[in-house]
């Protein structure tokens, strides 16, 4: 964790009066009013968090804290709530080094999760040649062709199209030669880690846990190898800061093992185009060792999603409003409804299934879940059955309200961890 | 020769792609020399990523000091909102995706950035889309032979009208042997390229204002 007196020079950094006004205006200064205190844990505590409607809310070119020409790039993450999408300033062009304990790097590498700039980057860094293929998941079997014929023996993949790039290379004859697999974020069930194993049988599996808004992403990197059923855990970055609180009271909670809440981070890089600051993640982590065997360094994993008004899926997000407009727009009347995300582990990966809670009584239910189905858009151009289409989803069930099992009050959108 | 590869058709769907190798020391210098004269202040490529041209225009990109936004050819309401949201001045497109991209700006009111880069393929059409041709709105066409291996870039000087006057690239050559061209580049590559049967015919069609002669596909 981050020593005291360089927090307070972070905020100094982010509020003098030649910086962009984010910060200033966030915690309340006004004119020539003194910087925040940060001379205690307390006064840390204490500073307003950030959230990802207050960047939402300023356009990314009011978020830049350094010349633009020193911004990198650009990245784009899914809007919420009917938003368009948040582009974020991204200043960072390092950050796979830790990769180096893992991988020798002699191969070209598939980099699957962009800008594939990043990968380039970190081989020429340490000398390698900078070789390089990008994975286009637009045309994911011309990208692997190339793939194969490059020989690459490392990738950085999503987790949801890590079993189609497996098959697909082993079709191709190139999956023997694979030394090192990294999965982007989300939950990895057993029978896609068995898969890997199996297709991979020359590589280790690894996880790392990211952000797009983040500069410094992946933030959690791998404390050590997957395996079946065994927690995935991270360690934090270098130059990332990790705070937990409880996710109802916001109330910081201590960083000892088995502690739960959801993760703050203030990332603070030298070479960020934005400082971040005590930002919610929405993610829900538990600190698991305060100090691994393997690094002396603390660990963590992600255990869910606090609570949101979206969920992420294979190939977009499902979102509230967009529920309740596609509701509401077949009757007026459905106005109130659960939306549970079940996912079941299979060993072709996870399959996912919507089940939509309504309180709609004289309603042909089956009917209904076939005109969301058809509706419900995932992405700009993708609707809930096109995934169904596609395998991605199973067939969209809707039930009585009444029956919902989540009794959360308040919450419209709930994923159920993989079963 | 330690490479990076390229796929030797820009149609992800052709059976009969392969990888074509280029030195890891290759550089896109027609677009790096476009984004200084334009001065361009934060670029979007549209191209498809299975081309594997990202690397060398971030390359391009730092080196003229404009930062880069990754666009999808497949999500034009993303390519929209980048331009609204950050005031993007410069598209890296293809010729494909020019045309509609500009619609879908057009249908909602969002002026076209002031500069373009047209990624052409050999056997597509290499006039300017009528419906690009705006003022204020600057269009560079080149054609690739395979993605980043410029073949033909359209002339700067010349007037940019829908029949967009093109050179043969520094380092390529063109022999015309009966209605047959052949194309061969003089450029260090692991797979040379000589005499390269091409499926049209180029030939000299007259001298440009710019001094240079001007570039005739016959189909």
């Amino acid at each position: 964790m981050t020593n005291l007196p360089t927090l307070a020079h972070i905020v100094t950094a982010a509020t003098m009066p030649h910086a962009p006004s984010f910060y200033r205006d966030r915690y309340g200064m006004r004119g020539e009013s003194a910087l925040p205190s940060i001379r205690t844990w307390e006064e840390w505590h204490a500073l307003p968090r950030i959230s990802r409607e207050d960047l939402e809310a300023r356009s990314p070119l009011e978020r830049i804290f350094c010349p633009l020409s020193s911004v990198d790039f650009f990245s784009a993450s899914s809007g919420t709530g009917g938003k368009p999408p948040l582009f974020s300033p991204r200043g960072v062009v390092a950050g796979y080094e830790y990769r180096a304990e893992w991988y020798a790097m002699k191969g070209p590498f598939l980099s699957g999760i962009h800008p594939p700039h990043r990968v380039q980057f970190m081989l020429q860094q340490r000398e390698r040649p900078a070789r390089v293929v990008t994975l286009d998941p637009n045309n994911l079997h011309a990208s692997l062709r190339l793939a194969a014929a490059a020989g690459v023996d490392g990738m950085y993949v999503p987790v949801f199209l890590a079993a189609q790039i497996a098959e697909y290379l082993q079709a191709l004859g190139a999956s023997k030669r694979v030394q090192y697999v990294e999965l982007a974020s989300e939950q990895i069930s057993n029978s896609l880690i068995r898969r890997l194993q199996e297709i991979f049988p020359a590589a280790a599996i690894y996880a790392s846990w990211g952000m797009t808004e983040v500069d410094a992403s992946p933030m959690g990197i791998p404390c050590r190898p997957l395996a079946v059923n065994e927690k995935t855990v991270y360690h934090l970055k270098e130059n990332i800061h990790m705070d937990i609180v409880n996710p109802e009271t916001l109330a910081p909670l201590p960083l000892k093992a088995g502690s739960e809440g959801e993760l703050l981070l203030t990332s603070y890089p030298e070479s960020a185009a934005f400082p971040l600051i005590r930002y919610r993640t929405g993610d829900i982590g538990r600190i698991v060792e305060t100090s691994c065997k393997r690094h002396s360094q603390p660990t963590f994993t992600i255990v869910g999603r606090a609570e949101s008004d979206f969920i992420k899926v294979p190939g977009g997000v499902l979102r509230a409003d967009e529920v309740e407009r596609v509701l509401t727009e077949l009757n007026p009347a459905l106005e109130r409804f659960e939306l549970h995300l079940h996912q079941t582990d299979t060993p072709s990966g996870v399959h996912y299934r919507a089940v939509l809670h309504v309180d709609a009584p004289d309603t042909e239910l089956p009917a209904l879940a076939r005109s969301v189905a058809l509706s419900l858009r995932i992405g700009p151009s993708f609707t809930y059955a096109d995934g169904e289409r596609e395998g991605r989803f199973e067939p969209l069930q809707c039930v009585p309200l009444a029956s919902s099992a989540s009794n959360q009050k308040n919450r419209r959108m709930i994923t159920h961890p993989i079963a | 020769m330690r490479c990076n590869v390229v796929p030797s058709s820009f149609d992800p769907t052709d059976e009969a792609m392969l990888a074509f190798p280029l030195p890891i020391s290759w550089q896109w210098s027609s677009c790096e020399r476009f984004l200084r004269e334009r001065a361009a202040r934060i670029v979007m490529t549209r191209l498809p990523l299975f081309w594997q041209l990202e690397v060398l225009l971030h390359d391009v990109c730092k080196a003229v000091g404009a930062p880069l936004f990754i666009g999808s050819p497949q999500n034009m309401p993303v390519g929209a909102a980048a331009i609204a949201a950050m005031g993007i001045d410069t598209i890296i497109t293809s010729g494909e995706d020019c045309g509609a991209f500009a619609t879908h700006l057009s249908d909602r009111a969002i002026p076209l950035p002031k500069n373009l880069f047209i990624v052409r393929t050999p056997e597509e059409s290499w006039g300017t889309p009528p419906t690009l041709s705006r003022a204020g709105v600057r269009i560079h066409q080149e054609v690739h032979l395979f993605p980043g291996v410029v073949i033909a870039e359209q002339c700067a000087h010349a007037d940019a009208g829908v029949q967009a006057c093109f050179h043969l690239s520094d380092g390529v050559r063109i022999d015309t042997r009966g209605s047959d061209s052949y194309l061969t580049i003089d450029k260090e590559l692991p797979l040379p390229i000589t005499d390269l049967e091409i499926p049209f015919s180029l030939r000299a069609g007259g001298t440009c204002a710019c001094g240079k002669q001007i570039l005739e596909k016959i189909l």
